[in-house]
């Protein structure tokens, strides 16, 4: 495998908990010398000892660590110097913090042209976009919650989608303008939104009511049974209680389905040929194949819907999932290392026919761990290194 | 505003539904040319007539449309022309359908040396690499279900965001080659998995049920207090029957919340002055914050909440939230065309210093809308045009 993509990439993080450092550890994994930069008095909040630890090792791995006193004029002057030859800064402070500190896109920029300064923010440009947000908001605000909660409860998604998301596309907004700096030789300005981000996902929804000129209906209100969508497209309970989800997506599929669970009659019949044929009687079909599932164990029904081509899977937890062969499989997780244990977390999910993702520096739980190697970097001598030390400009904890 | 970052960029796209087509779109919207490619007898199932009509129009901006009979061998030789001079060739079709029609990554690339390859599938390397999957069974699959339902109902969350986040990462992928190529003038094959997407979304949670050793729990059965330990983090219902998300994480978003609803008696309240106390404090604070935004008009709620920096948001759907004032700034939404319709849609959630977002293509609702002006661009002349229509290599519908 060759080298990874942005192996001469140098990177600042400046961000805390979820959003900011998942656009920082998506350009880590990818190579960059991803350099997160913690200030002494407001170290980042998901570090370890926090109710949020396993998710300050999930963002951080790959990244280096330097502690510095922003406000401290030579702990400044240090950032400065490491954003003279950075190509990207990564934010998610609070709104203005930048600019208060000195480190913001026009101070930068006005030292160093060819930077591109990345912030994650609740909001992009628009009347809101110095109010303060958070994923779950972005979820009630965009009306995703309103659509995965059964109606009249809407509920959150249970994993941080809008934060990953938001910073997945300001990481794209970063590659685009790498791109163009070769051609320029400029940098820019690049900012991610969580409110945009959950608005995006929802972007096919307000499609679809805007086309139709029906109103949303929640995915969470569909019932068992109900006609609708795809013909099959359900959890079962198996015999084991395990529960296993089915989708039968194609005329051929719904064919093997039926023959792989001995359901001849509902494979021959016209009614079910086509899925609007299949979705119309759901009330129907639904509680045949339930009664069939329910006959086997769960072993059986994946390996029979994997024979016949159809899409299985087994409701997992973030726990269970562990245990899938195909998660255990070289290349899909990368071994972190905690205090006292080893964590097995997820990689990027892509992969390049030109290389692999790997562990290169594990998260950083001991603040400014690389904080003399990181300013050695960027030319100060041992003497200057110690003098920062001491009249801590910089840190290690 | 500058040109788009992708603009000199070539896309072919052979994709259907909502994985692939994202991945186009968000290329599309970035500058890039793409061409959609349909094969005459299996157009995209998203397509206008079908219950997906409304997600089509989402999906297909900003791409030009060409329809081609890739089982003919004229539509073939069509193929290659444009391949050999693409930049990016996206596909999310079956597994191994694209080697049988003898456009798989070593014929392509053996031809075009340059040409990035992006396929978005169900699952990377590994032993389901050849399983289909889909979001919902991704969802099912990666945990992220179990932590989003209430426990024992198990629920996705409420819109395609492992399609569109496997899309986005792909994208970087893609994005990531093409620096690369201008390096070393080689292209590379990039896949993304939609298992693993919704792998890397509930990766805090393995992270966190992995360091604790403690089983996950769906964040639907959270104690908001036991949580985070914030004195409000809450829905609340107000007078127009609406509902309100309102968080207040520290003492000082506390107090400016009592000062928007009147409570000028709890500030100086010795039982509410640190988090602690707040929480303690909920079971007679809930109520009282009810009964009082039971009284509230929830817009003019959130308004003065978001103005004293309390993040607060309405309870929308896909409908009601383009009545937020945020979206009508400029830049927020797209018109995009729809047959006699226009759709007021999401940009692509980031943005840049040097350059906007717009509909330069509105979505083809005729397929093969573009077929003869691609064709011509390629270097077919009118009369070897007119040939490939009237064999029905490449088509007009």
């Amino acid at each position: 495998m060759g080298t990874l993509p942005l192996e001469n990439v140098r990177v600042l993080e400046l961000a805390h908990i979820v959003a900011g450092p998942a656009a920082g550890l998506i350009l880590a994994d990818m190579g960059a010398d991803v350099i997160k930069v913690e200030p002494p008095d407001a170290l980042d909040p998901s570090r370890i000892g926090t109710a949020r630890s396993g998710s300050f090792l999930f963002f951080n791995r790959n990244k280096r660590s330097i502690v510095l006193d922003l406000k401290h004029p030579d702990g400044l002057d240090a950032f400065y110097r490491l954003a003279g030859t950075a190509d990207v800064v990564v934010e998610n402070m609070g709104p203005g913090t930048m600019d208060r500190l000195g480190i913001g896109y026009d101070a930068l920029s006005q030292r160093n042209p060819r930077i591109i300064f990345c912030s994650v923010k609740g909001f992009l440009s628009g009347p809101n976009s110095d109010h303060p947000f958070l994923d779950e908001l972005a979820q009630i605000m965009s009306g995703l919650a309103y659509m995965t909660g059964p109606l009249g409860k809407p509920l959150r998604a249970g994993a941080s989608i809008v934060d990953i998301g938001a910073a997945t596309y300001a990481v794209l907004g970063v590659l685009g303008a790498l791109l163009e700096r070769q051609a320029t030789g400029q940098g820019q300005k690049i900012t991610g939104g969580l409110f945009e981000s959950a608005l995006f996902f929802v972007g096919q929804h307000m499609a679809q009511t805007q086309f139709t000129g029906n109103p949303p209906r929640p995915t969470g209100s569909r019932t068992r049974g109900s006609p609708g969508g795809w013909g099959v497209y359900d959890l079962f309970e198996c015999a084991d209680g395990k529960h296993v989800f089915i989708g039968v997506t194609s005329n051929a599929q719904w064919g093997r389905f039926c023959h792989a669970l001995g359901l001849h009659k509902l494979a021959a019949d016209p009614k079910l040929a086509d899925n609007s044929g299949r979705s119309q009687n759901r009330p129907y079909t639904i509680p045949v194949i339930e009664e069939a599932v329910l006959a086997l164990g769960s072993p059986t029904v994946i390996r029979l819907m994997e024979e016949s081509g159809v899409a299985v899977a087994p409701l997992n937890t973030p726990e269970t999932v562990l245990q899938e062969p195909h998660v255990q499989a070289p290349g899909r997780l990368l071994h972190t290392e905690a205090p006292d244990k080893a964590l097995d977390l997820p990689a990027l999910p892509y992969e390049s026919s030109a290389y692999g993702f790997s562990l290169r520096h594990q998260p950083p739980y001991q603040p400014g761990r690389d904080t003399r190697q990181v300013l050695a970097q960027a030319g100060y001598s041992p003497a200057e290194v110690d003098r920062l030390l001491q009249t801590e400009a910089a840190k290690v904890l | 505003m500058g040109p788009l970052p992708l603009e000199n960029i070539r896309i072919l796209e052979l994709t259907h539904i909502v994985a692939g087509p994202t991945a186009g779109l968000i290329l599309g919207d970035m500058g890039a040319d793409v061409i959609k490619i349909e094969p005459p007898d299996a157009l995209e199932p998203g397509r206008l007539g079908t219950g997906r009509n409304g997600s089509y129009f989402y999906l297909n901006r900003n791409k030009r449309h060409i329809v081609l009979d890739l089982k003919k061998e004229d539509a073939l030789a069509v193929f290659y022309r444009l391949a050999d001079k693409a930049d990016v060739f996206i596909e999310n079709m079956g597994p191994g359908v694209t080697d049988r029609l003898g456009i798989g990554y070593d014929e392509l690339s053996r031809r075009n040396p340059r040409i990035v390859y992006c396929s978005v599938k169900g699952y990377l390397s590994g032993p389901y690499a050849d399983r289909s999957s889909m979001d919902e069974l991704a969802q099912m699959m990666s945990g992220l279900a179990f932590m989003t339902g209430p426990l024992g109902r198990p629920l996705r969350a409420g819109a395609s965001i492992t399609d569109i986040g496997a899309a986005a990462f792909g994208v970087i992928g893609i994005l990531a080659a093409l620096r690369e190529r201008d390096a070393t003038g080689k292209g590379q094959l990039i896949t993304s998995g939609l298992f693993e997407t919704a792998l890397f979304y509930v990766g805090q949670h393995m992270a966190q049920t992995q360091f604790s050793g403690q089983p996950p729990r769906p964040m639907a059965e959270r104690d908001r207090r036991s949580q985070g330990g914030w004195p409000v983090y809450d829905l609340f219902e107000c007078a127009d029957g609406r509902h309100v998300f309102i968080a207040a994480f520290n003492v000082s978003q506390w107090k400016k919340l009592c000062h928007v609803l009147g409570f000028t008696d709890l500030l100086a309240h010795p039982e509410l002055q640190n988090m602690a106390g707040l929480g303690n404090a909920r079971p007679w604070t809930m109520p009282r914050l009810e009964e009082t935004i039971r009284a509230w008009d929830a817009k003019t709620l959130v308004a003065q909440l978001s103005a004293q920096g309390v993040p607060a948001s309405m309870v929308n759907t896909p409908e009601s939230v383009l009545d937020e004032a945020h979206l009508h700034a400029p830049q927020r939404l797209l018109n995009v065309g729809a047959g006699e319709k226009s759709l007021s849609l999401p940009t692509l959630p980031y943005e840049s210093s040097d350059y906007h977002f717009s509909v330069r293509h509105n979505p083809a609702v005729r397929p093969g809308r573009d077929t003869r002006h691609v064709l011509a661009e390629a270097g077919y002349s009118p009369a070897e045009i007119d040939h490939l229509l009237q064999t029905e290599a490449a088509k007009v519908l």
